[in-house]
Formats: structure tokens, C-alpha cells, sequence
């Protein structure tokens, strides 16, 4: 499933707010087909880094290769084509508070597949189905819905293009337990069907252990560490060890044991 | 039977989905994504099915995606409703899983929700339910405010010297500017505008009857008020509308302080003072503007413009147009905080009402103006 073929390739980047440094010459490759984590500290950029993957946010300075392409050069139109391969599952879902459930998936295939009206809301209900919630969901409003039906529906968009990459900001923040289980799970599921290739930030070691092939460790502006979750658990390095030697890491780690 | 539903192909990176029937095969070719499907999407009900068996060809489909399974899913159903024979060749090992995925989905275009398009009478019964729940609602914000205040004169401890300040900040010594210039401007229109009408009659001194009654009685509080509508009534309803929004409201309510007290009455009290001071200030400039254009254009002296001033407009006028200005402040306040509560979920919904606060509260103070002038006119003042 792994290959060594990059999706992203992040060279030098560098991203300021004012005379506060939040990456400084950071690099970071994303291979294509794997599920990756960025997880740090709060305040340790996770979120900006993936807005800059995403092409949400321009760097201070260095390079982003999005998919073969230099992001930072291209213009407008190219870019435009460019977002189209990707899916962005924001952190509180960032539906359309206006427009039904349907209605929001609907958003992406009309603005960029021209399919007759009828067939965006078949290809919606699909995709309700595929994240776990029914066609009858669809005419819903986001005020209607509970947290966890919010972030699917919220999935449902990102995926109405089948993106080759999909990005996800904190997918199980704000879920009970039993929901983010069930949200990890359908990450998996969808993973197998579509097979987009995945960066994730999250705080979540549960999700961290039952998602990510890969993480990357963010702190003091740079990337502390990288590995798989068992290298990353091992680790004696001092730097990575707090986060991932706590007993709530630890408990995470247990249940996977446990499981398998 | 051939129909060839998209004879164009366009040889760059994507290729236009194709979808042909020879005989009793369906083949297929092109990129079948969402992309692409648009080629022969649209003539897909009115196809022509062949009768019997039937053999779908997809050596030539290079791109496979939930869109095109989907397209192909509905073909399927299609054919299992005649329960005809269906034979699939060329599908990849990939695409197969796309399309198994799909049809365990189990969605079928019947169970596709229709958006509910509700009949002319419905759409009536609900927007006039909805009009009279809004009638009840403001009446009884009307009345709870009422009460808070009544509580507030009695252990005037209550009152919120701070917000109230804040708000006549806001509301009042922010607005000078744009009162200040729009009530000079209307000035030096209607003199402008009547000045050469009077000059026909060598009656050009009565100019300044003219500006001051006009300005004085109707105007000044008048376009002060539908101002102070758009800006300070808007932002009410923008401010409390968020706060519903992020739950800041509740918040509040659960520090067991009352919204109303904190929000909305410091607004209220503030407006209504501000407002009439505003429109004063309105008077003034409103008159200078005259003054202006009548010593430019009419030869009105200063002197002689505000002698006359004095004898045109009666105390009487003045109160009037002052008096008014309390009760449209009032309205503007009040609707303001109102549609900032009936803020629900969204971003969206902010705008929707905040636009409803300012038109219903400038109409509100279009009509009460008319009612004013019915009734004093009634009472011969």
C-alpha cells in the first residue's frame, strides 16, 4: 500500500506571525497512500502547518509540492484545479449554516461537475451512506445535528469529489468516545474504498493508534521526531517522551494491545 | 440501434465520460468521473435500453470514481427492475470495489429525498403563523423588558451606569460625524432645491421658514433616526445575534445574569438619550446648511437668515421634533435586540436578521412618524 512516491513535499518552510517564528525551515514529505499524523503541543503550529499543506495559507517562506506542483508559484486558475483534488474535513465542520446537509455536499459537484441537479443529490446520498448517516439525514440543517453527525456530514463533503488527499483537522476533538471509536473506524473504511492518502492533525492517541502509519512530531518550531507509532512510543528521546509517555498514551496503548 | 450519446473526445489529460449502445451492448469509455459525467449525464433517463441480456463493456473507462460507479450502479437497478440479464466485462479490480461499494449503500434514486416544495396555500399558512409568532414574540420581549426596568427603578442599584455609558459612546458621540454632515448636506438641499422657487416671488428670506420647519419638525429626526437604524440598530442585532451563536448568551444566563439587563436595557436607556441629543445636533447643522446656501445663493445674510429662523419655528416645533426622536429610538433599540435573540445556528442566519432589523425598524419609524403628524395635526399643535 506504501509507496515511496510523495504526495507532499514540504522543503524550508517557514511561516511568522509578526516576530513570532511558528515553523522555521521545517521539512516534511507525505507519501502516497499513507494515513499521517502531525500531532505537538498546543501552540506548536499542527493546524497552520496543515492549512499550509492544504493551500489555505501561504508560507513566510520556503516551498510546499502539492501533488508534483510547487504551490507557492502557480496561479490562480492552476490552483483552483489543484483544490479539486483535495478534501478538507475542517475542526468544527464548517458546514454551510444556510443549506441542508445535501444541499452542502451538493456544493463542490455543482460548482465543479455540471451534473443535472438530480444526480448531485444521488452522488450525495451516496456519500451520506458512505459516512455512516441516511439519505433521509440529507435534509437536515447543521443546527440539527449532533456533533458526531456533524463531523460525517462535514466527511461527506470533503470526499464529494473523491479527493486524492484528504486533510483532516482534529477529526475526533469533540466526539464521545464511542463516537470518535466509530469515527476512526469509518476513517478506515473509507480509507479502503477510496484509498486518498491522509494528514491528520490530532491530539487523540486512540486515534493515533488505530489511524496513523506514520507521525510526525511538532515542537520548538520544527519537526522533534518522525516515526511509527511504536517507534514514537519506544523512543527515549527526551523531547518526544512527555507526549507520548503519559498515562493517557500509555492507556491508549494498552487497549490497542489489548485488542490485537 | 447505435446511440452515440458524445461523439466529441478531447485528447488532453481528461477524457469526456462516454456512455454508447450497439445492439445489446452498453460500452463504455472515457473518464467516468464527476468531472466528466456531465458528457451524456443529462440524456440518461431518456435512453433507450436494449431489450433482453444484456453486455456492458468497460474495457474503455480509464477513470473510475463514486460518480461514475453511481452512474453505472443506476444502469444496473435499472436493468434488475426489467429483470433483464447483465453481463460486466473490463471492470477493474479497483473500480469493482468502487461500485461494490456503492450498491452496498443501498441507495436507490427513489430514496433520494425531495426537497419538501410546500403548495401556495402552505407556504401562506406558515408565513403568516410565522408573521404572528413574531407579533407575540416582540410583545412579550416588549413586556419582559418593561418589567426588568420596572425592577431596576425600584433598586435602581440594578442599573448599569457603565454599559449605559458605553453605549451612549458608541451610539451617540461616534455618530456626530455622519449626523453632522447628512443633516448639513439635507440643509443645503432644500434650501438649494426651494431657493430658487422663492427667489421667483422675491420671497427668498423665507428660505430659512422653509430649512428650519422643515429640518426642525421632520427631517432632522427623521434622518437621524433611519441613521442611528442602520448603524447602531444593525450592530446591536449583529452583536447579540453572534453572541446567541457562540453560546456567549447562555453563558451569561448561566452566571445567572440577565441578558436583559446587561444587553439589552443599557441599549435601550442609551438611545433614547443619545437620539434626541443627536438630533439636536441634527437641527443645528441642518439649519447651518441652509444658512449656507442662503447667503450663496439667495443673498440671505447670516443675520437676517437666523432672525427669521426665530420667528419661523416655534418652541412648539422644536419639542415636537425632539419628542419624537425618545419613541424612534426606542423602536430602533428594541428591534435591534429583538431579531439579535431570534438569531438561531448560523453564520447566515446573523445577516438574514440583522438585515430584518433594519428594515423593520426604519419602517416602524416611517410609520409611527406618520401617526405622529396624523395625531398632532389632530390636536392642532
Amino acid at each position: 500500500m506504501l509507496s515511496p512516491d510523495p504526495v507532499i513535499e514540504v522543503r524550508d518552510l517557514t511561516l511568522r506571525f509578526g516576530r513570532k517564528v511558528v515553523h522555521d525551515r521545517l521539512n516534511l514529505t507525505v507519501r502516497r497512500g499513507e494515513i499521517l499524523a502531525i500531532v505537538g503541543g498546543s501552540g506548536s503550529g499542527k493546524s497552520t502547518l496543515l492549512r499550509m499543506m492544504a493551500m489555505l495559507q501561504p508560507p513566510s517562506a520556503g516551498t510546499v509540492l502539492l501533488l508534483g506542483d510547487e504551490v507557492t508559484s502557480r496561479g490562480l486558475v492552476q490552483n483552483l484545479e489543484l483544490r479539486r483534488r483535495l478534501g478538507v474535513l475542517f475542526q468544527q465542520g464548517a458546514l454551510f449554516g444556510g443549506m441542508s446537509v445535501l444541499e452542502n455536499i451538493g456544493v463542490p459537484l455543482h460548482e465543479h461537475s455540471g451534473l443535472s441537479a438530480r444526480l448531485i443529490d444521488e452522488i450525495g446520498c451516496v456519500k451520506l451512506e458512505l459516512v455512516g448517516l441516511e439519505a433521509n439525514d440529507g435534509l437536515l440543517y447543521p443546527n440539527q445535528l449532533s456533533g458526531g453527525m456533524r463531523k460525517r456530514a462535514a466527511l461527506a463533503r470533503a470526499i464529494a469529489l473523491d479527493p486524492e488527499l484528504l486533510f483532516l483537522d482534529e477529526p475526533t476533538s469533540g466526539l464521545d468516545p464511542l463516537s470518535a471509536a466509530a469515527f476512526d473506524e469509518l476513517i478506515l473504511e473509507l480509507k479502503s474504498a477510496l484509498d486518498p492518502t491522509i494528514v491528520m492533525v490530532t491530539h487523540d492517541m486512540d486515534s493515533l493508534w488505530q489511524l496513523a502509519d506514520r507521525v510526525i512530531l511538532l515542537g520548538e518550531t520544527r519537526v522533534l521526531a518522525e516515526g511509527t507509532m511504536e517507534e514514537m512510543a519506544d523512543s527515549r528521546d527526551p523531547a518526544v517522551m512527555p507526549f507520548f509517555q503519559n498515562p493517557r498514551a500509555r492507556a491508549a496503548r494498552a487497549a490497542v494491545e489489548r485488542s490485537a | 440501434m447505435t446511440a452515440n450519446l458524445s461523439p466529441s473526445m478531447r485528447n488532453d489529460k481528461q477524457q469526456r465520460a462516454t456512455l454508447q449502445i450497439k445492439d445489446s451492448s452498453l460500452i463504455c469509455g472515457g473518464d467516468w468521473t464527476v468531472q466528466q459525467l456531465a458528457a451524456f449525464e443529462r440524456s440518461l433517463d431518456q435512453l433507450r435500453l436494449p431489450t433482453g441480456p444484456v453486455q456492458i463493456d468497460l474495457r474503455a473507462v480509464r477513470r473510475f470514481d463514486t460518480g461514475g460507479a453511481w452512474v453505472l450502479q443506476r444502469l444496473l437497478l435499472k436493468l434488475a427492475q426489467g429483470q433483464q440479464a447483465v453481463d460486466i466485462s473490463g471492470l477493474s479490480a479497483e473500480a469493482s470495489g468502487l461500485l461494490k461499494l456503492v450498491s452496498e449503500t443501498g441507495i436507490t434514486p427513489e430514496k433520494v429525498p425531495g426537497s419538501a416544495r410546500s403548495g401556495v396555500l402552505e407556504a401562506l399558512g406558515r408565513s403568516s403563523l410565522e408573521r404572528a409568532l413574531y407579533g407575540i414574540g416582540l410583545l412579550a420581549f416588549v413586556g419582559e423588558m418593561a418589567s426588568v426596568w420596572l425592577g431596576q427603578l425600584i433598586r435602581p442599584g440594578r442599573i448599569r451606569w457603565r454599559e449605559i455609558a458605553h453605549e451612549l459612546g458608541e451610539a451617540g458621540y461616534k455618530a456626530l460625524g455622519i449626523v453632522g454632515l447628512l443633516s448639513f448636506l439635507l440643509g443645503v438641499v432644500i434650501a438649494y432645491q426651494g431657493g430658487g422657487q422663492l427667489r421667483q416671488y422675491a420671497a427668498s428670506l423665507f428660505v430659512a421658514d422653509l430649512v428650519g420647519l422643515s429640518m426642525v419638525r421632520e427631517l432632522a429626526p427623521l434622518i437621524t433616526a433611519i441613521i442611528i437604524a442602520g448603524r447602531s440598530g444593525s450592530a446591536y442585532t449583529a452583536q447579540i445575534g453572534t453572541m446567541q451563536v457562540t453560546e456567549e448568551v447562555d453563558a451569561l444566563r448561566s452566571m445567572g445574569i440577565a441578558p436583559m439587563e446587561l444587553l439589552v436595557l443599557p441599549k435601550v436607556l442609551a438611545l433614547m438619550i443619545a437620539l434626541p441629543l443627536l438630533t439636536v445636533y441634527a437641527d443645528i447643522m441642518g439649519v447651518l446648511g441652509g444658512m449656507v446656501m442662503a447667503s450663496m445663493q439667495l443673498d440671505v445674510g447670516f443675520a437676517s437668515y437666523i432672525d427669521r429662523i426665530s420667528i419661523a419655528v416655534s418652541v412648539e416645533s422644536y419639542l415636537v421634533g425632539i419628542g419624537k426622536a425618545p419613541v424612534f429610538a426606542a423602536i430602533i433599540a428594541t428591534v435591534g435586540c429583538y431579531q439579535g435573540f431570534q438569531v438561531v445556528g448560523s453564520a447566515e442566519s446573523v445577516g438574514r436578521h440583522t438585515t430584518l432589523s433594519v428594515v423593520q425598524s426604519i419602517m416602524a419609524v416611517i410609520v409611527v412618524d406618520a401617526a405622529f403628524s396624523v395625531a398632532l395635526n389632530y390636536f392642532g399643535i
